[in-house]
């Protein structure tokens, strides 16, 4: 009986402890995932050179070319996953905002006519990149998440990454505001931390 | 038989489209990105659908529920699914593997042949119930409170077999 009382105590610890580390990414319902630091290009690298389509049919090429003038936020969502509705207005918001000084641009997991529908349903108002293979998502930014954010710098390289399903929250999380909900936050890497950065208006 | 027959069919139709309503309602511009997947209408009619056919199925579920008609409730389902059909028939001739939508975006289920025959079916039974409705706007079925309707014949007040007690106490005041 004390065997199966110390097992049952034990399972509930783990029980409890799965949401937190859910929330930082090390593991999830369905198993072991990445955690959020192997997700994506490491912090501090340069922004890849890639060639797309966007969702209206043109050609378009990011490329670093330091000094940017403003902050890029790259998000990677697929249409297959609901989660990303909730960052759409968020994420159009920040591109619109000249306070924020980032432009967001999105790889969506289709062709491009699908990528336009996508813009199209949602009256999105930032570029969306059409990703068919997912060369871009999964080769040359290595993303295996999604919604997930890239924030690269005014010098191009990789400032803060991490998951986006906490809505605004996240987007702020990403824009490095500490005054974004904890669970959003534990979702970026590297942690957004108070004395990092002055909160950015969304 | 028949109305153990219509309240379990109604039931039945009424579950599925509240199923397949609920999230298209929650989260509607996902459902639009949906309907303009199937690539049969034009953009800003695909628009116009998606933001209809969810209300258009909140309203079946609710006719059904109520019992306050019926027919009409019926035969906007088997519209609705007729129109489902057609989507789901075009996109299979063209040989495409998308989406169903029929849940919403978060129960992924790919367009094919077992889509089309559920719908089918789901077809069959909006129509029997459209045929056993006994009339098209009756309140009829689930109320479990019947309001008194006049029994114009016998030129008295009858009220519904739910309230046997009434009766015989309006039997005793004649």
């Amino acid at each position: 009986l004390i065997v199966i009382i110390v097992l049952l105590i034990g399972l509930m610890r783990q029980v409890a402890a799965l949401p937190r580390e859910a929330a930082r990414g090390t593991t999830s319902a369905a198993g072991i995932v990445p955690s959020i630091d192997d997700e994506g290009p490491a912090i501090g690298t340069l922004l890849p050179a890639v060639s797309g389509a966007l969702a209206n049919g043109e050609g378009v090429f990011l490329f670093p070319s330091p000094p940017m003038e403003k902050e890029l936020l790259i998000a990677i969502l697929s249409p297959h996953c609901e989660t990303y509705q909730s960052v759409i207005e968020p994420l159009s918001a920040v591109h619109e905002s000249r306070e924020s000084g980032t432009s967001v641009v999105a790889l969506v997991q289709g062709a491009p006519a699908s990528a336009a529908n996508f813009v199209s349903a949602f009256a999105i108002r930032f570029p969306v990149i059409a990703d068919p293979g997912l060369d871009l998502t999964r080769g040359a930014f290595a993303v295996s998440r999604n919604p997930f954010g890239l924030l690269y710098g005014r010098d191009g390289r990789l400032v803060r990454k991490g998951v986006l399903s906490n809505g605004a929250d996240s987007v702020r999380a990403l824009l490095g505001d500490a005054s974004a909900d904890p669970s959003a936050r534990f979702q970026m890497y590297p942690e957004v931390r108070d004395d990092l950065r002055e909160p950015v208006q969304v | 038989v028949a109305t153990g027959l219509d309240l379990a069919l109604r039931a039945a139709v009424a579950l599925v489209f509240l199923a397949s309503s609920w999230p298209k309602l929650r989260r509607p511009r996902g459902f639009i990105l949906t309907v303009l997947e199937y690539r049969v209408l034009p953009t800003s009619l695909a628009h116009l659908a998606g933001r209809t056919i969810p209300a258009a199925e909140f309203l079946v579920v609710l006719l059904l529920v109520s019992g306050v008609a019926v027919r009409p409730a019926a035969v906007l389902a088997c519209l609705l699914l007729v129109g489902f059909m057609i989507g789901i028939a075009v996109n299979l001739a063209r040989g495409r593997t998308i989406d169903c939508g029929c849940f919403g975006a978060r129960k992924t289920r790919t367009i094919g042949w077992p889509v089309l025959l559920q719908d089918a079916l789901l077809l069959g039974m909006a129509a029997t119930i459209a045929i056993l409705a006994r009339s098209g706007t009756a309140a009829e079925g689930w109320l479990l409170f019947r309001p008194p309707r006049v029994d114009s014949a016998a030129g008295g007040v009858v009220l519904s077999r739910s309230s046997s007690c009434s009766v015989a106490w309006l039997s005793g005041l004649r």
